[in-house]
């Protein structure tokens, strides 16, 4: 009883200390998961507010320097997902929001060199698809 | 003995013979629409290629984007094995059938692809005959 009590106490806890972004699970719709997971990781929606995601579903065929595109059905549904499972940062990309901007100030430029680009957060938050992000490196 | 041996003799050259892709209805459904796109393009139009299938695969291509010139650039020289995204650097499973038996099975799955990367590579939708040509290439690899 006390195993399956403890997920929920650790979300808690965590919301408690405001840290609830470092426990946020895997993106839970199967279409959103694997259609965005193909070039980049799924990022969880509650990285950014609806408007923002609407924005981005709604210019899919330029997504960030690449054509993107879905088909109609899987598009609605994944938009629908992103949307109903918004958060509050503001922003035309994950890592322009100033929640995101704030969290990775310290780095230097040599770091996202490195990892290829900013919005490859597995490079480092190993646990990221899961939706672990504390502090790896 | 003798049946041992002539039981381990046929296993050996089966697994040495090559890799041949298996048949697939679904896959041999897409080619057939292909085709007859292909010929409603161009009458002259006869078959696909698997050799015209390589060169447009490994083709330095124009009129799309600077970091995507070819094919090959995201799937790689050597489409057996697996690729990468050129820009986030992701691996992109194997293309050719051989590697990867359920390429090319799932209509809508191919259509999203050529849809983007045509566009992204060429700076404009392939061709029925491309598109056939491309998948008869990599059910030979």
């Amino acid at each position: 009883m006390f195993r399956r009590l403890l997920p929920l106490a650790a979300v808690l806890a965590l919301t408690a200390t405001g840290a609830a972004a470092e426990a946020l699970g895997p993106v839970s719709n199967a279409a959103a998961q694997k259609e965005c997971s193909v070039c980049h990781m799924a990022y969880q929606p509650q990285f950014l507010a609806a408007d923002s995601w609407s924005a981005i579903f709604a210019d899919l065929s330029n997504h960030f320097g690449n054509d993107a595109s879905l088909p109609e059905a899987t598009l609605k549904e994944v938009t629908d997902y992103y949307v109903a499972n918004a958060g509050k940062p503001v922003g035309g990309r994950i890592t322009e929001t100033k929640w995101w901007v704030n969290r990775h100030s310290e780095l230097p430029d040599a770091w996202w060199v490195k990892v290829k680009y900013k919005g490859n957060c597995v490079a480092c938050h190993k646990n990221a698809e899961q939706g672990y992000y504390s502090e790896e490196e | 003995m003798l049946k041992i041996f002539l039981a381990a003799a046929i296993v050996t050259g089966t697994a040495l013979l090559p890799a041949v892709a298996s048949a697939d209805p679904a896959r041999d459904a897409i080619l057939a629409g292909y085709l007859t796109q292909a010929k409603a393009e161009d009458p002259a139009f006869t078959d696909f290629s698997a050799e015209r299938g390589q060169a447009f695969y490994l083709a330095t291509q124009t009129g799309g984007k600077p970091d995507t010139t070819a094919c090959q650039a995201c799937h790689g020289a050597d489409p057996r094995v697996a690729g990468k995204n050129v820009k986030t650097g992701k691996v992109i499973e194997p293309m050719a059938v051989s590697a990867n038996p359920k390429r090319f099975t799932v209509a809508e799955d191919i259509e999203k692809w050529f849809g983007r990367n045509c566009k992204d590579v060429l700076g404009r939708a392939c061709t029925a005959a491309e598109k056939g040509d491309y998948v008869t290439f990599l059910v030979s690899q």
